[in-house]
């Protein structure tokens, strides 16, 4: 028993000990990404629809999705299609797998917990075939995960866009060490985060991350607990975040730049 | 945030790791070679969907799966099981064949939250093959890897070749444990299987013949596990003539 707990403690030490060698080095101002340029290249937008209640309610509540089917085939510029709280109960048929295979293309789902019953978490829905989904697993902390593809730019480009649900601000650091290297090989993540803790986030990435743009989108929606973050490299930027509604559902349409100088 | 609430925040992760470790990983697995993308039976996903759900397995591995190609009337067979079954569908790409794709499926009961697949066509080799893999918490909030392969079925070195290149690529990351399962196109006598076996468990027992469907007389679909001490508490070869040439393979597996 003694042994465990020696364990543990020299476990906790070389943790402590190995983030901080991770750390990227900054000013003790930390890190603030230059100005955008103002005019905007419509030619290099990547779009992303977000369908959310910014809450902590279940999205769908019957399984009639055809408007969002037709949404989605009738819609030939996004990228990628999220679904928050798109929660499955296990054997049964998942919302997202049913609305990817009548809409042609593929499903990835991105647990935020794990349960044995009813998993909360947000699908994915991509329009190429995509042969890797990357991501990170750690139960009880955080789950991000996403797919790699490539966007129609004016030079193809390929971006891993991922997704995760911050609720908590013991998830900040594993969210930048999950990174990896930091957000070099053009990874997006697009998320949703609890909004008394969004400040806390700015204030953790601004010195712990480098080269990276954070913008949110809080919504006009009275009953949400939650805003929509966008975590980018310096190269992209956020452009717009637009509200609207198919078949009642809240959706976000959000325009990302590639800023290719 | 305070120190102190970064070091409660590693205590309670250590913690949980530790209990999470404690927990035994059940698993039951199938594997389905189904012949050129469900010809056999007309490339019904009911037909498939109604065989698995007869062994209610946490994972399904195809091997020969379509995707939107013309010979299997342009539809996602296997987003179409899947929906059946209640499952995720993960689907490998190997080649591109009859104006779409053809290759590995996987079928989980849980989401997976990371996937791979890796090609391969080593010299000498009729055609390029793939291994494709998923990583998947158990609601016992332990991990465990089901990966899948068809390997080729020219000559004991390409298929030794593919192999090692799986085993670098499935093991890179030091992930433990893992399933691999699938068509090896070998005997287990074979020089692939002799290789297979140096790292992989074998799960299988008796003579274990998977082909073909009617009387096999050879085995040549394996289920295999990473490190060698899975535990199996079943091992089933079935047979369904109407749906492939290959019996399909079951498993119930524990690891500690």
């Amino acid at each position: 028993m003694r042994y465990k707990y020696l364990i543990y403690i020299v476990a906790v030490f070389l943790i402590f000990t190995s983030c901080k060698d991770q750390e990227p080095n900054v000013t003790d101002d930390g890190y603030e990404a230059s100005e955008a340029p103002e005019t905007i290249n419509q030619s290099n937008i990547i779009t992303v629809e977000f369908f959310s209640k910014l809450n902590d309610e279940t999205l769908f509540s019957s399984s009639d999705y055809q408007a969002i089917i037709s949404h989605i085939t009738s819609d030939k510029a996004s990228l990628a299609f999220l679904f928050d709280r798109s929660d499955i109960y296990l054997g049964q048929k998942s919302p997202i797998v049913d609305i990817a295979l009548e809409s042609k293309l593929k499903s990835f789902f991105i647990q935020n917990d794990v349960d044995d019953s009813v998993i909360h978490g947000t699908g994915m829905i991509v329009r190429p075939l995509v042969p890797v989904y990357d991501g990170i697993g750690i139960p009880d902390t955080l789950f991000l995960a996403g797919c790699t593809v490539t966007a129609a730019l004016v030079q193809p480009t390929v971006v891993t866009l991922m997704t995760c649900k911050l609720s908590d601000s013991f998830q900040f650091p594993v969210l930048v060490r999950s990174l990896g290297d930091g957000l070099q090989t053009n990874k997006i993540v697009v998320g949703t985060i609890k909004t008394d803790v969004a400040d806390g986030f700015k204030d953790y990435l601004k010195y712990h991350l480098k080269n990276f743009r954070l913008s949110f989108y809080s919504s006009s929606e009275t009953n949400a607990t939650y805003e929509i973050f966008y975590l980018t490299p310096v190269e992209f930027v956020k452009r717009e975040t637009t509200e609207m509604t198919v078949s009642g559902l809240p959706l976000y349409q959000s325009k990302i730049e590639y800023l290719d100088n | 945030m305070t120190l102190k609430k970064l070091y409660i925040a590693f205590c309670f992760i250590l913690i949980s790791f530790s209990f999470v470790q404690s927990q035994t990983i059940s698993v039951k697995i199938m594997t389905m070679n189904i012949k050129e993308g469900g010809e056999l039976a007309g490339y019904s996903a009911t037909v498939y969907a109604d065989c698995i759900r007869a062994y209610s397995p946490d994972f399904v591995v195809f091997q020969e799966m379509d995707n939107y190609t013309v010979r299997n009337g342009n539809q996602d067979l296997l987003s179409e099981i899947a929906v059946q079954l209640g499952m995720f569908p993960y689907f490998g790409k190997a080649i591109t064949y009859s104006s779409g794709d053809v290759g590995n499926g996987v079928l989980s009961k849980y989401p997976f939250y990371n996937a791979r697949t890796i090609t391969s066509k080593p010299s000498g080799a009729n055609e390029q093959r793939a291994c494709s893999w998923i990583d998947v918490v158990l609601p016992s909030k332990r991990k465990v890897r089901i990966a899948v392969t068809h390997l080729d079925v020219s000559t004991d070195q390409v298929r030794v070749s593919t192999l090692a290149k799986i085993n670098t690529e499935i093991l890179a990351d030091n992930f433990s444990p893992v399933l691999l399962a699938g068509d090896f196109n070998a005997t287990p006598a074979s020089e692939t299987m002799s290789y297979a076996f140096i790292k992989w468990q074998d799960i299988g027992t008796g003579t274990g013949n998977t082909i073909p469907s009617t009387e096999p007389t050879k085995r040549i679909d394996y289920i295999l596990g990473y490190p060698k001490t899975w535990i199996q508490k079943s091992y089933e070869i079935v047979s369904y003539p109407g749906l492939s040439d290959h019996c399909f393979v079951v498993a119930d597996l524990e690891f500690e």
